[in-house]
């Protein structure tokens, strides 16, 4: 069955019960137009499907069954019962072509003539006629009335500091823009590495800046510290251009809302008791009626001088008094203040002059305008600063003075301590450190919050830390900005709940085992699986990308990618942890030794300590497996031809008992494993000598081996140096085919030998072998992986900086010459390395042993970690590529081995 | 490069019938379930060469679709195809009068869909 077919069937399947269903619910409102209307296309969708087939008795009852209910639908047939069962009995008929259609394939010829009997039925009820009705009342859609568009509400300004507000008041009157800005950072903007305290710090123009947790703050234990739930506000006189210009990036993440300046008039303070203030009102208002500005603010002043500059009267007179300076003329906004003495309430500007704020949330156009950044200058402290510190200070008394585990001492003190000193900082008593720094180094020597307590006390006494004056009242729902924006370091106290437990108090008590054994095969699977995961993962930023540049949906682009990083992080947590699983320490090969060199070297008549160190590094379980049988033939080697006869040894001066040394090592991702031994060393004379009487090097080759390229041919293949075939090593497979053990788990080995003083071999092996991270390069039109592993750095070269030496390409890079080899020309393609706009060439150098080579390609991509899957088959001879991966987007990534490529 | 054609049928049968069809011929084929989809593709920047759509499908049909999809900035003259089984004439002319370029009856045979199609995209 061909696919369509069968899709044709499903679908067919869907349609014949949605016919069911439509014609249920007309029997109870026959009326329904709407029904009416599905009904006719589930029909006549299904007769369109049923076409693209030759299933003539099919086509022939819906067709009936299609024209039948569009009478029905343009009321040329009245609906009813007959008809519906009609109807019903025809699509039963469809179901069962279905199938027979599944079973068979096609339609038996038995039902060419119950498809006509059935057409016919539901045609007859056509072409009686007499039967249509008076239109059936079609359902008018309600329309869904539009709400009416509520006037966006002035931010909580009265929160902000009078001082503040005052000289925003100036500043608008002056010309300056003014906007209170709202900030709302993504929860995971952390792990994209924005800092969005940087970020709203430096937005331009900031004259105040306050910052508000989105949600209630969770037990102390419960924080995730790496989520973002901080909104900020803030008060700017940047205009709107600067503003979008600032956060281009995250236009989003904003809300602007210009503040008309009358917004800013806002008095506040202690209401002493109630307004009192009936005759000044009355007298003020009167004067202000004769626009006698002149006696008003003399009045205003007077009063001023008379009242205590807390209370809200004297708050109510200093705006009077600035808007009698600024808006000499807006008798009404004056009286608007005047008149607040009378209930004390806050001045709804909104009501009064129906100013509503207009927010903008439509994108600037302006990305010419620079950006300034101001600075926040630190002033004297305000009341509202005052009595943030003292709150600040009260908490850490508290938390000081709460019981504590000593285990958990240590870390409350030091916490109190950096809170302090960032108080003191921000409070510029900066002189103020060094004496909270002689108590914190004593409370931290005997673990004791005594020393801290006391220099809480000699410096913020208790009444200058007395409970904070009164706060302006603000909405309940609304939470006050708790942190002061020039205080760098301060950090928010907390809301002081009474159940915060610091610390972690949960005692270990159960003591069950604390291990599983797993079997191997479990894991294994896990690590396929996230091996898997890895790569798709890969193919959501092929969908952002396309996303984008293929629907143009930018959005949903953003979001793929945030939700990748997402993704991506945790596949990587996800990933190490199992690898942690899969990890083993070396002592399971190394342990073998003691004995195989203790058998061995008496067998031999030798004498040799081994010594084993960093047994307990840890590598991945595969590689740890692959390395016992190479480890196990150095060592054999190094046994039966490194070490010399105890008395040999006397001879040479060297103490008779030879010492073996296996040592293992981390080094980066990688596991080192170093074989050494104090023995006779390999004489390169006699490998050159070896090698050339095998055939495996010519004579100027020989002239020219240095000692050390020289001890490295035993591990040429067909190469062993042994005289005499022993029974332990030298059976004629050699270092060699150590060599292709280890690099065939990514591994490289090296060794270096002094004549008469020893020999030290260096495997090199990854500590696991899941991932591969390659690097994807373009040539000649296509993409190919290369190990990362080998991968020195991508360099672009002039083409005139590339000279041909002895007919093969070269250039210098930092001082050395790199010789070049064109990709394509190694691949076999006639086409030549294309060069960039400025005729640069890009040159990938690998690492080739230990020399460098540059590989010429068109083009670098990006890196990706990939399964590296082995070539089998007939492809598993082609040396030239190590494997294949899948990619992102489903294609296959062939990724060389440079190796065999040179 | 290859012409883009949004398809729109609320059929999924129709859809994969047309796709294999039009993609074996080499075009690039977008596809929308209802007009209603088909004109937020074409809203978020989809733009297809040319667009062939079913006249009866739920939400939006085909007669509002290109309506719609003609009163859409950059869009006036792309080209758009009817393919239905609407046997009355009427809808047909509605159609055709709202600005549609052509109509085909369902089921078509490939073959034709194609040369029609080749008709309308000169170098396709």
């Amino acid at each position: 069955m061909t696919p369509l077919l069968e899709q044709f069937l499903s679908e067919a399947r869907d349609f014949l019960q949605g016919i069911g269903e439509k014609l249920m619910q007309l029997e109870k409102a026959p009326a329904d137009a709407e029904l009416m209307t599905e009904l006719f296309r589930f029909v006549h969708t299904l007769k369109g499907n049923s076409g693209l087939f030759d299933f003539p008795e099919m086509t022939r009852v819906l067709h009936a069954g299609e024209d039948l209910m569009d009478a029905v639908r343009q009321g040329r047939v009245a609906y009813s019962q007959e008809l519906a069962d009609r109807l019903l009995d025809a699509m039963d008929f469809i179901g069962m072509l279905c199938d027979e259609i599944e079973l068979n394939g096609a339609i038996g010829s038995a039902y060419a003539a119950e498809s006509a009997r059935l057409g016919a039925s539901l045609r007859q009820l056509i072409s009686v006629p007499g039967t249509a009705v008076e239109g059936v009342p079609l359902a008018v859609p309600s329309s869904t009335e539009q709400p009416i568009p509520t006037p966006a509400a002035l931010p909580p300004l009265e929160t902000l500091p009078e001082v503040v507000r005052m000289a925003a008041f100036r500043l608008a009157h002056e010309g300056e823009p003014l906007h209170w800005l709202t900030y709302t950072p993504e929860e995971g903007c952390f792990f994209s590495g924005d800092d969005p305290f940087f970020q709203a710090r430096q937005t331009p123009g900031v004259l105040w800046g306050g910052v508000v947790a989105r949600e209630a703050w969770p037990k102390l234990l419960e924080v995730d510290a790496y989520r973002c739930i901080l909104d900020f506000h803030l008060l700017t006189t940047a205009s709107r251009a600067d503003l979008d210009e600032y956060y281009r990036y995250m236009p989003e993440q904003i809300r602007r809302v210009a503040i008309p300046a009358l917004a800013l008039v806002q008095p506040q303070g202690d209401p002493n008791g109630g307004p009192v203030y009936e005759d000044f009102v009355v007298e003020a208002l009167d004067t202000l009626g004769r626009g006698d500005n002149g006696s008003l603010a003399h009045a205003a002043r007077t009063m001023l001088e008379l009242s205590n500059p807390d209370l809200w009267l004297a708050s109510a007179l200093r705006w009077l008094l600035l808007l009698l300076e600024l808006e000499p003329d807006n008798h009404a906004a004056q009286g608007v203040v005047i008149e607040s003495l009378r209930n004390l309430e806050t001045i709804d500007w909104l009501a009064v002059t129906a100013m509503a704020p207009s927010v903008e949330d439509e994108p600037c156009t302006a990305a010419e305008t620079r950006m300034s950044p101001v600075e926040m200058s630190p002033e004297e402290m305000s009341p509202e600063e005052q009595a943030s510190l003292a709150a600040l200070v009260a908490t850490q008394r508290a938390i000081l003075g709460l019981p504590i585990e000593a285990a958990w001492q240590m870390g409350r003190v030091r916490a109190v301590i950096s809170t302090l000193s960032g108080c003191l900082r921000a409070c510029q008593r900066e002189d103020e450190i060094a004496g909270l720094e002689a108590a914190s180094a004593a409370a931290l020597d005997d673990a004791s919050a005594a020393p801290l307590l006391d220099w809480l006390d000699r410096h913020f006494s208790t009444e200058s830390v007395a409970p904070a004056p009164a706060a302006p009242e603000h909405k309940a729902t609304e939470a006050a900005p708790v942190v002061v924006l020039p205080a760098e370091d301060t950090k928010s106290a907390g809301e002081g709940e009474g159940d915060v437990k610091f610390g972690r108090r949960a005692e270990d008590a159960f003591s069950g085992p604390k291990s599983l054994k797993v079997e191997q095969a479990k894991i294994d699977l896990l690590m396929n699986l996230i091996g898997e995961i890895v790569v798709a993962k890969n193919a959501l930023p092929y969908l952002a990308g396309r996303a984008e540049t293929v629907f143009g949906v930018r959005e949903l682009s953003r979001e793929i990618k945030a939700q990748y990083a997402v993704i991506n992080r945790i596949a990587e947590e996800m990933q190490d942890a199992i690898m942690q699983v899969r990890m083993m320490p070396v002592s399971f090969v190394f342990q073998r030794f003691p004995r195989l060199v203790r058998d061995i070297s008496r067998k031999l008549g030798k004498e040799v300590k081994l010594v084993l160190e960093g047994e307990e590094t840890e590598a991945d379980k595969n590689i740890i497996e692959s390395l016992g049988d190479p480890l196990v033939h150095i060592v054999r080697n190094s046994l039966d031809h490194g070490f010399e006869l105890p008395e040999v040894r006397r001879a040479a001066g060297k103490p008779s008992e030879g010492t073996l040394t296996i040592r293992a090592t981390q080094e980066s991702d990688r596991v080192v494993i170093e074989i050494q031994d104090d023995g006779k060393g390999i004489d390169p004379e006699v490998v050159k000598r070896k090698a050339y009487e095998k055939g495996l090097i010519d004579e100027t080759t020989l002239e020219r081996l240095s000692d050390q390229e020289a001890v490295n041919l035993v591990f040429a293949a067909g190469f062993s140096t042994a005289e005499v075939i022993s029974d332990l090593s030298g059976r004629g497979v050699g270092m060699d085919v150590v060599r292709t053990a280890i690099e065939k788990v990514n591994g490289a080995i090296a060794l270096d030998s002094e004549k008469g003083r020893g020999t030290r071999i260096r495997l090199s092996l990854p500590l696991s072998m899941a991932v591969t991270n390659v690097m994807i390069i373009e040539s000649d039109g296509q993409i190919f992986g290369l190990p990362m592993d080998n991968v020195v750095e991508t360099v672009r070269v002039a083409r005139t900086d590339i000279r041909t030496i002895k007919r093969s390409m070269a250039t210098v890079l930092r001082g050395r010459i790199v010789p070049l080899k064109s990709l394509n020309k190694l691949l076999g393609l006639a086409t030549p390395p294309i060069a960039n706009d400025q005729d640069e060439l890009a040159v990938l150098v690998v690492r080739l042993g230990e020399e460098s080579v540059g590989l010429l390609v068109d083009d670098f991509r990006e890196t990706v970690d990939i399964i590296l899957k082995p070539m089998t088959g007939v492809l598993a001879g082609l040396g030239c590529y190590s494997g294949s991966a899948l990619m992102g987007d489903g294609s296959v990534l062939m990724v060389l081995n440079v190796k065999e490529l040179m | 490069m290859a012409k883009t054609i949004l398809y729109v049928d609320d059929s999924t049968t129709m859809v994969m019938s047309v796709r294999s069809t039009l993609e074996m011929n080499g075009f690039k084929v977008e596809t929308a379930g209802d007009g209603e989809a088909a004109y937020a593709k074409l809203k978020s920047g989809l733009k297809p060469d040319l667009i062939i759509t079913d006249i009866n499908m739920p939400k939006m049909n085909g007669i509002e679709l290109i309506k719609q999809v003609k009163a859409l900035p950059g869009f006036r003259f792309t080209p758009i195809l009817t393919l239905t089984t609407e046997g009355s004439s009427d809808r047909r002319d509605e159609a055709k009068k709202l600005g549609a370029t052509g109509w085909l009856v369902k089921p078509v045979a490939g073959p034709d869909l194609v040369k029609v199609i080749k008709q309308l995209l000169p170098g396709a």
